[in-house]
């Protein structure tokens, strides 16, 4: 599959909405190209607009300024007949599941083909597909079951299973974990890493959850007060977020605690190449300087060990150059740090 | 007590012709009520189809006859209810004032029950590119099914209050033996059976909608 294909594209994007306390940006100049067949990212605070955007994407909210494309179409300037159609080729799964409850799950799953205007089933064929979904999920003995009788983990199996029922080329996902346990949070994420994997489905994946980011997806943005603040590969961002938010979400709160006296800080960038190598270490012995750890964080990011770590050099400068001078000759990335800039 | 042969006769008439209003009007009432109620809700301005002007004006529309007090309506409707039944006495002639009372009544109550499904579950059918009628069809009747059968026992029970009021201006049935038997003839023991039957009419159509709300419900369990 041609990964640099690309699916989704947003093009100046904005949505403002009008409230009783005047209009309210909840996006502003969203630019983004999604590429077919790969797991997308959005991250953000509550309140950053995330969910908004990803309504833009299959129009349950209309943009009030640029374009959305869904595989070169523009869908902002299209019919409501248009859309509906577009929409059958996007599947979205919600936080709080929205299955029917008065529907058993079987039937639940065969709605988007009762609906479909775009390929007729018949009743068969739509419950044999159902049940195949079903099996696909782990949930082919639960057939004849109300949602009332899941429990969250399965509600949002079967939610699963219907959003990709019509074979949709997207699958949008919002918050799709975010009222799930931490182990049926894993599940449900390698269902949807494998439904990418063999159906070439490309997922949109709306969180607030770093862990979840880590964990599938192959691109982030990540978005703060409307904007994307930045965007990039999950390990390229995770090894060295460059916006402010991006810091404050992958390092977390607590870092901003350490107390920095006035002489200087580096920042060393561990992007998974010399992990096996005792970076610090070496670097001590090598330029006999003694050097302050503040701030240490690794993580498993594709397998690779990523992270970076804040050391403080000593004042003299010249013992700084040196240390400085190690790590640019062994090629570790490091930059410095500032102030509170962290 | 006892009551002779003629008076059984008659209750049972009565209990015949006040069912046969009951029931008639309830149906005709929904046929009108349930498409109002969605139009009420579908219409609204943050609705799945807004349109707000006829909204407002059916809202409006359906408050002013809802304030129209019902022994009242049924005296203004007279020339309309000669025009559709040919009288303006005896059960049939309930009718039409009475389906003019409750429909607006049903509207109201339709657009309750629907306003209770999950705003979620709704954008959820849109996403998957449900129309509007694909919406109103698959998701908002069936997903409000328990709820309207509750208000379907209510609607009905209040309906039946209602038509015995007919009874005061010629309309038959129970309301009408009731006051015809019980208050002008002074018979007393007439007016308390008659209301006897209407108590077990009312409990048996109160039980029976609500045993089948709740067999109906799949979200308890």
């Amino acid at each position: 599959m041609a990964l640099e294909d690309t699916i989704i594209q947003l093009k100046g994007m904005g949505k403002k909405f009008k409230t009783a306390n005047g209009p309210v940006v909840a996006l502003d100049d969203i630019n983004l190209d999604i590429r077919r067949g790969e797991i997308f990212g959005i991250i953000g605070l509550s309140g950053a607009g995330k969910s908004t955007l990803v309504r833009c994407i299959n129009m349950l909210e209309v943009p009030t300024s640029g374009e959305v494309l869904f595989e070169g179409q523009d869908l902002t300037s299209m019919s409501e007949a248009g859309r509906r159609k577009a929409r059958q080729s996007m599947g979205m799964i919600f936080q709080q599941f929205n299955l029917l409850a008065q529907r058993n799950i079987l039937k639940n799953i065969c709605f988007p083909m009762e609906i479909s205007g775009e390929r007729r089933y018949s009743r068969t064929e739509a419950r044999d597909r159902a049940m195949e979904l079903l099996k696909l999920v782990g949930l082919e003995d639960r057939a004849g079951a109300y949602p009332a009788q899941l429990s969250g983990g399965q509600k949002q199996r079967v939610a699963i299973a219907r959003a990709i029922a019509t074979n949709p080329k997207v699958l949008l996902c919002d918050e799709a974990t975010s009222a799930l346990d931490p182990n049926t949070t894993k599940s449900i994420l390698q269902l949807l890493k494998q439904i990418n994997r063999d159906f070439g489905i490309t997922v949109i994946v709306i969180t607030h959850e770093m862990s979840v980011i880590e964990s599938i997806c192959d691109r982030v943005a990540i978005i703060d007060k409307s904007h994307i603040a930045e965007v990039g590969r999950v390990s390229d961002i995770f090894s060295e977020p460059k916006s402010k938010i991006g810091r404050q979400l992958i390092l977390g709160d607590a870092v901003t605690n350490v107390a920095f006296d006035n002489s200087r800080k580096i920042r060393i960038i561990f992007d998974g190449r010399e992990s096996m190598e005792p970076v610090i270490a070496n670097m001590i012995l090598a330029s006999k300087v003694p050097v302050n750890i503040l701030y240490a964080s690794t993580r498993d990011v594709g397998g690779k060990a990523m992270g970076q770590m804040i050391i403080q050099l000593p004042e003299d400068a010249d013992s700084a150059g040196r240390a400085l001078h190690y790590l640019d000759t062994v090629k570790i990335p490091y930059e410095e740090v500032t102030g509170d800039d962290i | 007590m006892t009551f002779s042969p003629q008076i059984i006769e008659l209750i049972q008439s009565g209990i015949g012709e006040t069912l046969c209003m009951v029931f008639i009007s309830t149906a005709v009432s929904y046929l009108i009520g349930i498409p109002l109620g969605i139009i009420l809700v579908v219409g609204d301005k943050d609705g799945i189809y807004p349109m707000p002007v006829l909204q407002k004006v059916l809202g409006v529309a359906i408050n002013l006859l809802r304030s129209v007090p019902f022994l009242i309506l049924l005296i203004m409707m007279i020339p309309v209810t000669r025009r559709i039944v040919g009288t303006s006495l005896g059960w049939k002639a309930v009718v039409p004032p009475l389906v003019a009372a409750a429909a607006p009544y049903i509207a109201r109550m339709v657009e309750s029950s629907f306003k209770e499904i999950d705003a979620g579950v709704i954008e959820a059918a849109k996403s998957m590119g449900a129309s509007t009628f694909q919406i109103i069809w698959k998701v908002l009747l069936p997903e409000s099914k328990p709820s309207l059968l509750v208000g379907a026992a209510i609607s009905t029970t209040t309906i039946l209050g209602y038509s015995a009021m007919a009874g005061a201006v010629g309309g038959g049935g129970l309301g009408g033996i009731a006051i015809n038997y019980g208050y002008y003839r002074y018979e007393v023991d007439m007016m308390f059976l008659t209301v006897a039957i209407l108590v077990i009419i009312v409990q048996i159509i109160q039980e029976a909608g609500m045993k089948l709300a709740r067999v109906s419900d799949k979200r308890i369990r």
